[in-house]
């Protein structure tokens, strides 16, 4: 089961707060996967997409975020907990779009100022998008304490990190070629 | 053959597309309701994926 297309595999970060340490979160799973061979990536940061609140739902597509999700094979999606839950606009972002998703593996990265590494976010996050038609893998990244994992540069103070995100990268790029395969190849009926 | 099974072309490359999913959708817009399948409670979607070139492409299933 080879392809000679590279696997594209963007990584949104999922929050517009300011000060937010899930950036250089973000930016550490970035840099890992940028490491893999073929693999191309993109940063989304929902931050700076425009997010209109007129309207809700695929009403409000951004084409350029619809053509990522359409031309994706994964998805990794860096989500901060706040107060247990996912930050809102991840959600109006992500509802945006739905058919671009089907049959397509993601990833998510808990961050948390707390002890659990974003545990409750990622909890919360599942049952959303397997809704929308996306497959989660079962590996997670758990920033915890996350202010003491970077400096205020945004500088790893922790090395373990890079090992577990190579775990949780691995498991994603089996299940993103698996996907592409059987979307591809494995008709329905 | 049911509409269901008319195979799809690829709008980029011509190669003939797998038909991976059917997708629910639920909450459709008033649009959609009109063409909804009551029993499923909305409108179903089916996912069709190049085998050569990876586009992809979705319509109503019938």
């Amino acid at each position: 089961m080879t392809s000679e297309r590279p696997l594209f595999i963007p990584v949104i970060l999922g929050t517009t707060r300011q000060g937010r340490m899930s950036l250089p979160a973000a930016k550490l799973v970035s840099q890992e996967l940028g490491k893999l061979g073929g693999i191309e990536t993109e940063f989304i940061d929902i931050a700076q997409m425009p997010l209109p609140t007129s309207d809700a739902g695929e009403a409000i597509k951004d084409a350029k975020f619809a053509a990522s999700m359409d031309r994706a094979d994964a998805l990794i999606i860096v989500a901060p907990e706040y107060n247990h839950g996912y930050c809102g606009l991840l959600k109006h972002v992500l509802d945006s779009c739905l058919k671009e998703y089907i049959h397509k593996a993601v990833g998510i990265v808990g961050v948390s100022a707390g002890a659990f590494g974003g545990a409750r976010v990622i909890e919360n996050l599942l049952p959303v998008l397997r809704e929308l038609g996306l497959v989660t893998i079962f590996w997670d990244v758990n920033f915890s304490t996350v202010q003491k994992v970077f400096d205020a540069n945004g500088a790893l103070l922790d090395s373990a990190y890079p090992r577990r995100i190579e775990k949780f990268l691995k498991e994603l790029i089996w299940m993103a070629k698996t996907l592409r395969y059987g979307r591809e190849h494995v008709a329905l009926d | 053959m049911s509409a269901a099974s008319k195979t799809m072309i690829c709008p980029k490359c011509g190669a003939t597309m797998s038909r991976h999913a059917e997708k629910l959708i639920q909450g459709p817009t008033p649009k959609e309701a009109r063409q909804a399948e009551l029993g499923l409670g909305g409108i179903v979607l089916e996912m069709h994926s190049c085998p050569a070139c990876g586009a992809n492409a979705s319509r109503l299933a019938m």
